[in-house]
């Protein structure tokens, strides 16, 4: 292992154990907050309150079912993708593996959730004019900026240099 | 082509990692699985409890509590006659308390 790729290594570490943190310090502070005053529901500005649910499926409430099979069969698939994801960071060396940090890192966070409490709990309600968007928490920020930031260098980084 | 097949499985691992949820499923707008308030359910026919007939005549235990009552509390001359007693012993010397003995004594022969 050269310098460069132990470097890249740390970096990429820091990013994942950092998100990990982030994701773990708001989770616990808003369950606090649970445990104190029974339930979450707080105005912050006018288009965002911090309100607790828990969310026992994947993205957007899909598979939220309270069978315990399917539960585990998502968790244990969730489980694979985080391993998977961990591998490319580890085989990669180019731009990707950054945003792989992020994903991982939020994807860490949600899975402890998921194993710990049996869900995930979300919290931060973005709404406008009476239209509220998904409920989500911080390491779902995380996932989602780096999934999108994936996208982009698949679309537009891999093709300029095959221009190249 | 080649471009689109890594972006949808890169979206299909958003989709699993992410893990926001809808609102309405924490306010409550999802069917709640509880007890049914409008369910009709069929009473039991009433029956006479088998010891029914063991039962004790209501005036017969009025009795026996008046009885039980009167046994658990003094009598007034008893409590007459321990005070008597009392007060003898401390004012054995004194003859001021003639009146209340007088009066004690009335009560007595009353």
């Amino acid at each position: 292992m050269n310098k460069t790729r132990l470097k890249t290594f740390f970096l990429n570490f820091t990013i994942l154990i950092g998100v990990f943190l982030i994701d773990r310090v708001s989770k616990f502070y808003i369950l606090k907050l649970a445990e104190v005053e029974g339930s979450v529901d707080i105005y912050v500005t006018p288009y965002l309150n911090l309100f607790l649910i828990w969310n026992k499926g994947i993205a957007f409430g899909l598979l939220s079912v309270n069978e315990s099979m399917m539960y585990n069969i998502i968790t244990l698939v969730i489980c694979l993708i985080v391993i998977v994801i961990l591998f490319m960071m580890w085989k990669n060396d180019n731009i990707k593996t950054y945003f792989l940090a992020l994903v991982a890192g939020g994807a860490l966070g949600n899975l402890y959730d998921r194993i710990v409490h049996t869900a995930v709990p979300d919290f931060i309600d973005l709404h406008f004019n009476g239209f509220h968007w998904f409920v989500f928490n911080v390491a779902d920020i995380f996932i989602t900026i780096g999934i999108f930031c994936l996208i982009l260098v698949e679309l537009f980084y891999n093709n300029k240099n095959i221009n190249e | 082509m080649n471009k689109i097949k890594p972006v949808i499985v890169i979206f299909l691992t958003l989709l699993f990692l992410n893990a926001c949820s809808a609102i309405s499923g924490g306010i409550g707008a999802s069917k709640k699985k509880g007890s049914d308030e409008f369910l009709v359910e069929k009473k039991a026919p009433l029956v006479l409890p088998p010891s029914f007939g063991e039962l004790p005549e209501p005036r017969k235990k009025i009795d026996e509590n008046i009885a039980s009552t009167k046994e658990n509390t003094l009598s007034i001359k008893d409590i007459i006659d321990q005070s008597s007693s009392i007060d003898s012993d401390i004012d054995k010397n004194k003859s001021n308390n003639s009146k209340e003995k007088l009066i004690i004594k009335k009560i007595i022969e009353q």
